[in-house]
């Protein structure tokens, strides 16, 4: 039997790739309109220490984005290739090994797309008005703050269950994301099994559109269904977040559920 | 070595094994290639193979030595028998196909004759 | 002769229409089986059921008496297009690959193969002639240290001199308990090393013989399996 690892790391490596690509991209982007910029000569002397950084940072969510949808594809590729569904390993594990290998490698992105803003920022401190100002704003946050010892100010200013939690809420977020595509890829697939094979692409097209109306349908009752049932003061920032966290990861498990259930008992590779 | 489609493969091999016998390709007491060798020469199964040299074995011409192979018979008055029955064999199959071409045993005997004398004349 | 592989009344049915019907198979260890068959009979579905990549059939398959599809997985070595790859990706990844992702895969033998096919290491997968993706594909199945070979229809791009070579090293690599089972929907050189023949035809499976006891008839089996297929045009 296939471990778990093995699986994962397999199946990272064609998304790493499409990792590198994309801050290459990025990089070279961004660069690029740089130089456009600079040739038009469309900035003032005191932005030009800081344009790549905001260039870098402008095509950074296009480049997320990009990632997801590419990720995305490649998931729903495997699920549906009898090259990789040979592999001796249960349905659940493959489902997990795809999506977090999915996650990871976005993580991953991100911490490239940090490094590169850390890089293309260390222009900005040859500017003296760069420095003076980062000076300033560290001086009026550190009046702000509480004068009590350093360990409330360090929470002051990083609140770490708060960020803890969003960082768990954009994970959970990214599962829901990549869970949908699959149910939709999956269970249309199934559906399409079931009916005669003649015009199977458009049948698998209008599947797909009911699908996802009924899938709008059931998160807009849903929606306003836990509205009705909140619990708790939602004003505090973590406790919302906490409460939204279950929400998701309740409904990522059970999407995921159906995933596996379809990928065991349905879902054949070609 | 070609097979014939219709005739079974061991009984193919059997007799391709007992022609190297009476060549004398294989001596008397000599080991026989290995089954897998054997298969991989003629391009057969193993377990076809492995049916030829048991029938063999029965007849008593082959002796399988357990973990070391099998070995032809030191019996020579048993292939000497072997031999004339495949001299037997190719001589019945002979007058089959000349038979088919529309002459008696006699006639043959008389068409050989002549071919043999042409032959020697070349 | 142990029983390796059991096939229990399996029903397979997709888009509404049925491709299997109540198939009943048995297979011994060590054995070197032709599956035969028109194109379009069912030979690659009935394939694809036993390796456990078709779901949602009735009936039974078992492998050493063990019906889990992570077990049959597991112990069957199945050709497959490689389409799970990427053009791009070079035979010494596809080694990797398999490596990485099936426990019996043994390098050492698939480089032996991978030389004896006369593939290189850099070629990538889209440069391959259709001939040499399917000598690719037989020697990554073949590297497997499996108890149940599924060749499906390997050599209809390859000429028939390296088709010979080819059956030669199954000869000399195959594990004497290991089964193999050669789908074709005609016959060719594989028949000298076949222990039996199975015929597919009408979703059933027609017949299951020794291909020793078609030949005892007088037959060859390629008599044998268009006779099979003639009584159909005859009905």
């Amino acid at each position: 039997m296939t471990t778990f690892k093995a699986l994962f790391n397999q199946m990272g490596k064609k998304k790493r790739r499409s990792v590198y690509l994309l801050a290459l991209l990025q990089l070279v982007a961004s660069t690029f309109a740089l130089w456009g910029l600079f040739y038009n000569g469309g900035s003032s002397n005191s932005d030009k220490p800081i344009a790549w950084f905001v260039m870098v940072c402008t095509f950074a969510p296009l480049a997320d984005m990009a990632y997801v949808v590419l990720s995305a594809w490649q998931n729903e590729k495997e699920y549906s290739s009898q090259t990789w569904r040979l592999v001796p390993i249960s349905s659940s594990k493959f489902y997990l090994a795809n999506i977090s290998s999915a996650i990871v490698n976005g993580l991953y992105l991100v911490l490239i797309q940090i490094g590169m803003g850390i890089v293309t920022f260390l222009p900005a401190f040859l500017s003296k008005d760069v420095r003076t100002n980062i000076w300033k704003i560290n001086r009026a946050l550190a009046k702000e703050t509480h004068a009590g010892d350093f360990w409330q100010k360090f929470s002051d200013a990083f609140p770490i269950g708060e960020i803890l939690s969003a960082f768990l809420a954009f994970i959970l977020f990214a599962i829901l994301v990549y869970s949908i595509v699959t149910l939709l890829n999956l269970s249309s697939r199934t559906i399409t099994d079931f009916l005669p094979d003649k015009h199977s692409k458009l049948i698998r097209f209008v599947i797909m559109i009911i699908l996802i109306f009924i899938f709008i349908v059931l998160t807009n009752n849903l929606g306003s269904l836990l509205n009705q049932v909140r619990w708790g003061d939602t004003t505090n920032g973590l406790m919302s977040f906490i409460e939204n966290n279950l929400v998701l990861a309740f409904i990522d498990i059970v999407l995921g559920s159906i995933n596996v259930w379809l990928l065991k008992n349905f879902h054949e590779g070609k | 070595m070609q097979f014939q489609d219709n005739i079974p493969i061991y009984v193919q091999i059997e007799k391709y094994l007992y022609r190297q016998i009476a060549l004398g390709k294989i001596k008397p007491g000599e080991k026989v290639p290995s089954v897998r060798q054997l298969a991989v020469d003629l391009t057969v199964n193993v377990n076809t193979v492995q049916r030829a040299l048991n029938q063999m074995n029965t007849e008593g011409i082959l002796e399988v030595r357990r973990g070391l192979g099998s070995f032809v018979t030191t019996d020579t008055e048993l292939i000497l028998q072997k031999r004339r029955e495949l001299i037997k064999d190719t001589m019945s199959e002979f007058l089959e196909s000349t038979a088919q071409l529309g002459l008696t045993p006699e006639k043959t005997l008389e068409e050989l004759k002549k071919f043999i004398e042409e032959k020697k004349g070349d | 002769m142990n029983k390796l592989l059991e096939v229990k009344e399996l029903t397979y049915r997709k888009n509404l229409k049925t491709i299997l019907d109540n198939v009943n198979l048995d297979v011994d260890s060590g054995k070197i089986i032709a599956l035969l068959g028109e194109n379009g009979a069912g030979k690659t579905t009935l394939m694809r059921v036993i390796v456990g990549i078709a779901k949602h059939y009735q009936g039974d398959v078992l492998l050493n008496g063990d019906g889990s599809e992570v077990y049959r997985k597991a112990n069957i070595a199945m050709t497959d297009n490689l389409k799970g790859l990427s053009d791009s990706t070079k035979i010494g990844e596809v080694e990797e690959f398999y490596q990485k992702l099936f426990s019996d895969f043994d390098s050492s033998k698939f480089e032996q193969l991978r030389s004896f096919m006369k593939l290189n290491n850099d070629m990538k997968l889209g440069q391959l002639s259709r001939g040499m993706r399917e000598k690719l594909e037989i020697a990554v199945t073949l590297s497997r240290e499996a108890k149940l070979y599924l060749l499906d229809e390997p050599f209809s791009g390859i000429d028939p001199m390296a088709r010979k070579r080819i059956i030669n090293s199954i000869l000399l690599w195959k594990n004497p308990d290991s089964t193999i089972i050669i789908s074709d929907h005609f016959v060719n050189e594989i028949t000298t090393i076949l222990d039996e023949v199975v015929i597919v035809k009408d979703k059933k499976i027609a017949s299951h013989l020794s291909a020793d006891d078609i030949r005892a008839h007088g037959k060859s089996i390629e008599e044998y399996y268009e006779t099979l297929y003639a009584d159909e045009g005859a009905e």
